[in-house]
């Protein structure tokens, strides 16, 4: 990634693997190298809107969902995490 | 099953042929050489123009007799195209055209021939430099480029068209946890 350039946390790896689609497969439908999965999944390459955009629609959510500047929650604490709240409020 | 070659226009049949290659090419590691390997690539190489502008300064200067000096120079112009020819496998398919390659690799190779251009600049500028003071304050003789004129055009195209790929070799990381896409 160019200096000075925002990185931008995602959350490719775990949607991937949640739907059992490897990166070459996505790669195709999203119509780029599978390397740039890759690059994209470890931060070292941030995408075009275009390509966020096409991202979005394969895993059928919005952008902010897949891509974020801040670093995302484990799931597991998200999941678990409110449960534990909601148990806790009643 | 393979897909057909559609029978309608010159202009779909092309399209057609630009989609297939460019989907074969989605599924191809564009870097098959480790970072290092290319390192060692572009050493190399850099110690071969090194050479090969010492030995331009040689017969420009005519200190050795022509023939065998000119003889030494397309030696060592053959060793660097072996060393383009090496890098050109190395990274060479980032340099294809823009329709073939995704956004990441475009900008990976606009950002390749930025920096290389830039080099060229600094090197032109200061080899520019370096004649003027050699010839203004030193008075020392210059090379003249009436002999081996080729050798001195192919050592300029070398340099011009190799830089960006070196350049890429260079720097663009390892792609070995991508080589083996997952199953």
């Amino acid at each position: 990634m160019p200096d000075g350039q925002r990185k931008i946390h995602n959350r490719l790896a775990v949607l991937r693997a949640e739907r059992g689609i490897s990166r070459v497969d996505l790669a195709r439908t999203v119509g780029v190298n599978y390397q740039t999965i890759g690059y994209l999944e470890r931060g070292d390459y941030s995408p075009s809107l275009d390509l966020a955009l096409r991202l979005g629609e394969v895993f059928g959510l919005p952008v902010e969902a897949i891509f974020s500047t801040r670093p995302f929650a484990p799931l597991s604490e998200q999941v678990y995490g409110n449960a534990r709240q909601e148990e806790g409020s009643r | 099953m393979k897909p057909k070659l559609p029978q309608g226009t010159r202009a779909e049949k092309v399209a057609f042929a630009r989609n297939r290659y460019r989907q074969d090419q989605l599924g191809r590691a564009k870097i098959k050489m480790a970072l290092g390997n290319r390192r060692w690539v572009v050493a190399g190489q850099t110690v071969v123009v090194a050479l090969t502008v010492a030995a331009q300064a040689v017969v420009g200067l005519r200190i050795v007799p022509e023939g065998k000096a000119l003889g030494v120079l397309w030696a060592l112009l053959g060793v660097q195209a072996i060393f383009f020819v090496v890098l050109m496998y190395a990274v060479g398919n980032l340099t294809q055209l823009d329709w073939v390659l995704d956004e990441r690799e475009r900008a990976q190779r606009d950002h390749a021939m930025a920096i290389a251009y830039r080099i060229l600049l600094v090197v032109i500028a200061l080899v520019a430099l370096a004649v003027g003071i050699a010839a203004t304050v030193h008075a020392l003789p210059m090379p003249t480029a009436q002999v081996g004129v080729q050798a001195y055009v192919a050592e300029l195209l070398w340099f011009v068209v190799s830089l960006p790929l070196a350049v890429m070799a260079w720097t663009l990381p390892d792609p070995e946890l991508d080589l083996e896409p997952e199953a």
